[in-house]
């Protein structure tokens, strides 16, 4: 301090007031933020990839808020995977709270226009065209894409990152018509490049292994082929068996699986952290398909209730009141296992693909009539049974899983919960198509599990199977109890003031009102 | 340079030259003529010398003087100077001055630190009564001034001792910066706060409202300037010594009302694990036990607990004591101070210690040339800063929620455990619970700590060149450091599950280096008053901030204990430079016309280049017409005053690039927000006019001031479609308008030799008005609360409008309930449901002396305005607020069906509150209550012990007072709170109670001992 007194220099100080207006020269230099990067070095774009990565999925912090908005409070509700126990939360009875449509949809759209943002920077008309990374760019935006389409139908996908007060949306048939589009090309440019990488560790779900992304990219290519079967066949036929008959093969065994490793403390597993707050457990539809089919799986999936080391569920559908019902209570409930809890977060994989999904997928191809390289349609079905099984580590009990003719449980309680069985449906594959339709979305239900249940909900609404329980009380005025009475989420209310313009051309494309009733284009 | 050994040689020899030279002492008192009462810093010199002292609090001086015959100076702001001559003979004198005839010829300081005479400005200012501020103490001096500035607008957040606090004069400009609505800090002419300042050091405190008063500053005050001068020694006087020791002692008033019914549980029945209150009536049943500690496991009688709120608190008090030394030589003069707070907080583990020091050494080193230096050092440690709002580590959200059946010493008897396995449980009724914590879990094992370290440089040197043209230089240096600590034991629900440490250090350095150039001079009936000057202000903030998410070993608090991927480290830095070059000049017409101009160029760092330079100003014209002509006899002053300004405002750095940043671990992400590189700054430009007016000798005087002014070209973050690859972008636009009135009246009724009354009264009005925000933008989203409250800026509306969720009402605006009868509720934030800043704010004070005696008080108002509480969408929701007794057993909802007929279902007011409040989705509307209040802010009662009383001692003056704070409300309507304390003083919160301390009342005793 004293030097601030006695280092008083009246000469400095003069001079440099003389030539105050003149001495701005480093002021773009202190304006310049040294704590962030305005250019990026090529090799930092693989650790943009990485973002893409996490945040295509919403699992853009350490609290995965986009993922619990809208897979754990959305999807994971409507596929019945879980049950929600959180008196605060009202989506379990299909209320639509805007404020978490609005944090998951700017969540996934962070991952999306930075993805936007690589395809960009690789593209062509790049300065430094890269088609390997622009390939693997292009499978990772269907990837991504495919769920949020799925749950709202319109959205903002080919002018994604314009940089514009107005981003229009895309109808759903030109998004999947651009799904095909582009995983075409990705699949054709990597299958000619066998061997190579792309974005090396900042991949974090293969490690930049473009085998492994072609692989992805042709069954994502028969995905999305079934998806659109119901309303547009011709194309769906032809999408599925090229994707079949593809070079570079589709994941078909479960050590292809996909997916997205940890990186912490930023990117957890996104199941990990939430599942540790304890809002959720089993649902009923889940324990009554387990309990019934005696599931090996149920012990992979599932802990035993705290209080009662039973394996017990819950209806979805909850009111408040019913909530603090003891019967319904997290302690006499099963949460997940130890493994997607909070403990193994920083290093559990958070699985995106299975092979499993694969041979389901291929099982109704066949029960279409399609070519699937000459396997049938039980074979497919018991594959992906089999494929399941050894991922979860009890491949050796699917064998007589795949015989059994055991059937859903009932789901006994008090009233109003207790509920007959599921369905009536064996695990051992059917004779009648509409069985055999019913078996494999089933079957594929429970191998999408745990975190898939984007995926399960779109099959579901698209199918129809599993027959999912009732809700116990509906709460929108659009839907019903009836499990399928949800066809979309309504898009974010924060759309109608941020992106007027888009929005409007988001409910042009939709068909129908803004409403939870409104199907979508696939589904007829 | 000044080698501080040369400095102290220069000392010895001027004061050797004092003893030489003089050879007598004259004592004596300088006596106000009307109430005989001592003039504290009246100035007297020898005549013919340069000898000079100034008087002590009481009046009283000492100088030195040559032998013989001589002549006293004395002058004092207000009073008339006056001549007195002391015979060779007489050494002991009373000097009497009589008040100046009108007051306005009071001194202000104005900006640049620049005196002016009141009467000359053409600009409203008030100057603060600094003796109140000492006295009825606050911790922090910015709490003391509400209610008696008019237009200043004070709140504070909910952190206990040791809280931050906003001020704003003439309403919110800034759309988008928060911090930006804030009037400029000054003390002794560099940029500083009120946290700091230690209260017995100010020497003088007024407040310039309007930009056109602080144009001379630039961006930082263009909403106004508070300018405090600290106090400095004196010149040939001898040692004073201020000894000051105060206690206060607050103490909880409970304004809230909760239910002593019903326990905890669910549609009637006991559930030993519930945290909400819809449980069984209580009758003084046999129940389990809440505790999960196995050894607990017993069965209990279910009793109501009717005080856990108010005995959870305890008496909070702040002890002060103070010293102040100032004396010096003929040409020295030296201000030492000491001050030190030990406050305890309400919740008594919230503690708080600073230490206040202050050396100030000033003088002249020749004829020509004077001095001024100035250190500070502040040093603040506190323990324990209750957190705010919706934090689960926030005590008073756990005790709000704690149920009556339960008993406050049973859990904090009983608020932690060993498990089997020897590890340290938390025990709640609801284990593992989003949201439940034991309050003295809480307490006792989420703790902090902060600490916080202000060093304050500042030297300046005048020189004369002539009596009519002086240079001052000066520098000054304002570094902070802040260290801050935050533990939190494992097994805290949610939170921090495997416990969680992290640590906070924070660094800010700001220097200013200017000159001043002063001129004054009369030509002829003009008078001419020039200022030239520039400035250099550079800023740089640092902070580095670690956090271990999870502890390996239990409860061991460093870093180093962090588990593997689990320390998470940030660290931030900010760089800011601005050079400006000022003049000003007031041209006087006999002196009672005065034409006043400013203007400032800045260059701002924060700029893009083509934009980096841009200049304002400001004009003003002052018209004394009592001077002017001659009026009645009964006015004793009527002056006109009108002026115009602009001001730009520069944005924050780094705005102008776009950047991809780095999170912690490496990740790389793309920016949200869309830089523009064709940056403007912000403008605000204001008019003023204004009437002073004084009756009966200025027993009554009276001003009123009418003032508008519009900010355009704001910087503001828009949101934009995220599809768009940004979710917001910055661009120039906007205009925020305010408007109104200022009025503030003071009267002395009475006016006698024992007994004076006097009142004074202020009131402001602003109208605020958001005129245009962006092209295609006609709303702007300020902030949300996170779950109940969004606060917007919208077009056509004053600033910060609320929308929360409500009711959905039919077309005839009935609600609407759905078919279970339970009233429905909007998905969407999309009710309006009022604004956050309030219509108008007032003070009426009054103060009465009677010889020695005075007593005064402050009532003061804040009117208008919503505020939404978070804490009662949650207690209502829980069950937990008296209100949620009736209709326990059913009632009907007031409202029609979907098909318009009216609603016959019965529902509980467990499906009803539940449904309608609650944490997560609450529906604000029916939470949200007006923000007007009046309260009796402040009341002081003192004894002046005469001087006669303490002959024999040392002590040559002393006070004591009693004084009362926040003793209580005429009016509130805020249901159970306080609505001046919100979540923070962030612009987007100030509408926002949530999870607050309990309103408290303050009680103080003040003894101020003059040596």
């Amino acid at each position: 301090m004293k030097k601030c007194i006695t280092g008083f220099n009246l000469v400095t100080v003069f001079c440099t007031l003389v030539v105050l207006s003149s001495c701005t020269k480093d002021f773009d230099e202190l304006n310049t933020d040294r704590t962030r990067i305005e250019v990026l070095a090529p090799k930092q774009l693989d650790k943009l990839f990485s973002t893409a990565e996490y945040a295509g999925l919403m699992n853009t912090d350490q609290w995965a808020g986009g993922y619990q908005l809208l897979v754990s409070l959305a999807s994971d509700q409507q596929a019945q995977f879980f049950s929600c126990t959180q008196a605060a939360f009202p989506s379990d009875r299909n209320e639509m709270v805007g404020r978490w449509i609005n944090g998951g949809w700017g969540a996934f759209l962070n991952g999306s226009t930075t993805l936007a943002e690589i395809i960009k920077q690789t593209g062509p008309t790049s300065a430094a065209p890269d088609p390997l990374r622009e390939a693997v760019a292009k499978i990772w935006k269907v990837y991504i894409n495919m769920p949020q389409t799925d749950a709202f139908g319109p959205i903002p996908y080919s002018q994604v990152g314009n940089g514009q007060d107005v981003v229009g949306y895309d109808s759903q048939e030109s998004i999947y018509t651009d799904f095909f589009k582009i995983l075409t090309e990705a699949t054709t440019v990597l299958s000619q490049n066998p061997g190579k990488t792309a974005f090396a560790s900042g991949d974090v779900i293969y490690g930049g292994d473009l085998g492994k992304w072609l692989k992805l990219g042709n069954s994502l290519r028969l995905r999305a082929a079934i998806r659109i079967s119901k309303k547009s066949p011709a194309n769906a036929k032809t999408q599925a068996e090229a994707a079949i008959a593809a070079p570079g093969g589709l994941i078909t065994t479960f050590d292809n699986n996909t997916a997205i490793k940890p990186t912490p403390p930023t990117f957890l597993n996104p199941l990990g952290v939430i599942s540790e707050w304890g809002e959720f457990r089993m649902s009923a539809s889940m324990e009554s398909l387990l309990k019934g089919y005696q599931d090996p799986r149920m012990p992979m999936y599932f802990s035993p209730a705290k209080n009662t080391g039973l394996y017990k569920g819950i209806r979805n559908g909850l009111s408040i009141l019913q909530m603090s019902d003891p019967f319904n209570a997290n302690d006499n409930n099963s949460n997940v296992v130890p493994r997607f809890q909070n403990g193994a977060n920083g290093t559990e994989p958070h699985t995106l693909f299975t092979a499993a999904e694969t041979w389901f997928l291929m099982a109704e191809a066949a029960v279409n009539g399609w070519n699937v390289g000459g396997l049938t349609a039980k074979q497919c079905y018991e594959n992906g049974i089999t494929e399941s099984f050894k991922q979860w580590g009890v491949g050796s009990a699917a064998a007589a899983y795949i015989a059994s003719l055991n059937t859903p449980a009932p789901f006994s309680g008090p009233v109003p919960y207790d509920i007959g069985p599921l369905s009536t449906i064996p695990v051992a594959f059917g004779t009648t198509e509409a069985v055999q339709r019913e078996q494999i979305g089933t079957q594929k239900w429970l191998a999408l599990f745990p975190s898939m249940s984007g995926e399960a909900w779109a099959e579901f609404r698209r199918t129809g199977f599993p027959k999912l329980y009732p809700r116990i009380n509906n709460a929108n005025t659009d839907a019903s109890t009836d499990a399928a009475s949800v066809k979309r989420l309504i898009f974010p209310p924060s759309e109608i003031t941020v992106n007027a313009g888009g929005y409007k051309t988001g409910v042009e494309q939709l068909g129908g009102p803004d409403k939870t009733s409104t199907k979508l284009w696939w589904n007829p | 340079m000044l080698n501080p050994k040369i400095l102290l040689f220069g000392l010895c020899l001027l004061f050797g030259t004092v003893l030489l030279a003089q050879n007598r002492t004259i004592t004596g008192k300088v006596v106000g003529i009307k109430d005989n009462a001592g003039i504290a810093s009246a100035t007297i010199t020898v005549k013919g010398t340069t000898t000079a002292t100034s008087t002590a609090a009481d009046g009283s001086f000492s100088i030195q003087a040559p032998t013989g015959r001589v002549t006293l100076q004395v002058s004092s702001v207000g009073f008339t100077s006056t001549d007195q001559v002391v015979e060779a003979t007489q050494n002991s004198i009373v000097v009497n001055l009589s008040e100046e005839a009108q007051q306005l010829g009071e001194v202000v300081v104005t900006a640049l630190g620049i005196t002016k005479t009141k009467k000359s400005l053409n600009y409203a200012t008030q100057t603060v009564e600094t003796k109140d501020l000492t006295k009825a103490r606050e911790t922090n001096v910015a709490n003391s001034l509400s209610g008696k500035v008019a237009g200043l607008d004070v709140v504070r957040s909910s952190q206990g001792v040791g809280s931050s606090v906003r001020i704003v004069l003439r309403g919110d400009r800034s759309i988008n910066n928060p911090n930006q609505s804030q009037a400029l800090i000054i003390i002794d002419g560099i940029p500083g706060d009120m946290g700091s300042l230690n209260p017995d050091d100010i020497a003088s405190m007024n407040v310039l409202k309007g930009s056109s008063a602080s144009a001379l500053y630039g961006s930082d005050a263009a909403n106004g300037a508070i300018i405090i001068t600290t106090k400095k020694g004196a010149a040939g006087k001898a040692l004073a010594i201020t000894f000051n020791s105060s206690y206060q002692a607050e103490k909880v008033v409970n304004l809230r009302d909760f239910q002593n019914e019903y326990s905890r549980g669910s549609s009637g029945q006991y559930l030993s694990n519930a945290e909400v209150a819809w449980g069984a009536k209580i009758t003084g049943q046999t129940v389990r036990n809440w505790s999960i500690n196995p050894a607990d496991d017993t069965l209990i009688t279910l009793r109501a607990h009717p005080n856990n709120f108010e005995d959870f608190y305890s008496i909070g008090s702040t002890f002060t004591n103070g010293i102040g030394i100032s004396g010096g030589g003929e040409k020295i003069h030296a201000f030492f101070s000491y001050n030190n707070i030990y406050g305890n907080g309400i919740v008594d583990n919230n503690r708080f210690l600073r230490h206040n020091f202050n050396f100030r050494v000033g003088g002249n080193l020749s004829d020509k040339l004077s001095f001024d230096t100035k250190v500070t050092y502040f040093d603040q440690k506190t323990d324990n800063f209750v957190k705010s709002g919706e934090d689960f580590a926030n005590v008073n959200r756990q005790i709000l929620r704690l149920p009556t059946d339960i008993g406050l010493d049973d859990i904090k008897n009983n608020y932690q455990f060993y498990n089997v396995d020897r590890q340290l449980l938390q025990n709640y009724w609801r284990p593992g619970s989003n949201g439940g914590e034991n309050p003295y879990w809480v307490k006792y094992n989420n703790t902090n700590s902060f600490r916080a370290n202000n060093v304050k440089g500042l030297g300046s040197l005048t020189y004369k060149f002539m009596p009519n043209l002086s240079l001052l230089l000066r520098a000054g240096l304002n570094r902070y450091s802040n260290n801050s600590i935050d533990k939190k034991f494992r097994n805290t629900y949610v939170i921090a599950e495997e416990g969680t440490f992290s640590v906070n250090t924070d660094s800010y350095t700001e220097t200013n280096t200017d000159f001043l150039l002063s001129y004054n001079t009369n030509i002829g009936d003009f008078s001419i008053n020039a200022n030239a000057g520039g400035n250099m202000k550079s800023w740089r903030t640092t902070s580095l901030n670690s956090t271990a998410s999870a502890l390996v070993n239990e409860n061991v608090f460093t870093l180093n204990n962090a588990a593997p991927g689990k320390l998470a480290s940030r660290e931030g830095l900010s760089e800011y430079k601005k050079n400006s070059l000022y003049g000003s000049t007031d041209i006087g017409y006999k002196k009672y016309l005065v034409l006043s101009l400013t203007g400032r160029n800045d260059w701002s760092s924060a700029l893009p280049e083509s934009n980096r330079s841009y200049f304002f100003g400001s004009a003003g014209l002052t018209a004394v017409i009592s001077d002017m002509i001659q009026l009645p006899d009964v006015i004793s002053l009527l002056k006109l005053r009108g002026s115009f300004a602009e001001t730009g405002i520069d944005p924050g750095p780094y705005q102008t690039k776009e950047y991809y940043s780095i999170s912690s671990g490496g990740g790389i992400a793309k920016s949200q927000t869309n830089p523009v590189d064709t940056l403007k700054p912000e403008i605000t430009s204001s008019q003023e006019f204004g009437i002073d007016l004084g009756f009966l000798n200025n027993r009554i005087t009276a001003d009123f001031t009418y003032y508008k002014t519009n900010s355009k070209n704001q910087l503001i973050n828009v949101a934009t479609p995220p599809a768009s690859g940004y979710s917001s972008k910055f661009i120039n636009a906007g205009d925020v308008e305010n408007k109104g009135i200022e009025i503030t009246l003071n009267v002395t009724p009475i006016k006698d030799k024992d007994f004076t009354w006097t009142f004074y009264t202020n009131y402001a009005k602003n109208e605020n008005k958001v005129i245009s925000i962006a092209p295609n933008s006609p709303e702007f989203e300020l902030g949300d609360d996170g779950f109940m409250t969004r606060t917007r800026v919208v077009e056509g509306k004053p600033f910060g409008e609320m929308y929360s969720r409500g009711y959905v009402r039919s077309a005839n605006g009935q609600i609407v309930v759905g078919t279970n009868g339970v009233p429905l509720i909007t998905a969407g934030q999309t009710v309006y449901i009022g604004n956050s800043r309030p219509d108008w704010i007032g003070g009426f004070g009054n103060r009465f002396t009677y010889k020695n005696f005075e007593l005064s008080f402050l009532i003061s108002a804040r009117m208008g305005g919503t505020i939404t509480s978070f804490t009662n969408a949650n207690i209502f929701g829980d069950g937990m607020a008296a209100e949620t007794v009736a209709g326990r057993d059913g009632f009907i909802f007031d409202g029609v069906t979907a098909s318009g007929a009216k609603n016959t279902t019965s529902i509980t007011a467990q499906q009803y509150w539940s449904y309608v409040g609650g944490r997560n989705t609450p529906a604000g509307e029916i939470f949200a209550y007006s923000s007007s209040n009046i309260r009796l802010r402040e009341l002081v009662l003192s004894y002046n012990i005469p001087q006669s009383k303490m002959a024999k001692t040392p002590i040559k003056g002393a006070t004591i007072s009693f004084t009362g704070r926040n003793l209580f409300f005429f009016k509130n309507e805020a249901e159970g709170f306080d609505p001046e304390l919100v979540v923070s003083t962030n612009s987007a919160n100030i509408g926002n109670e949530s999870f607050s301390l309990p309103f408290t009342r303050t009680f103080g005793f003040n003894l101020n001992l003059n040596f």
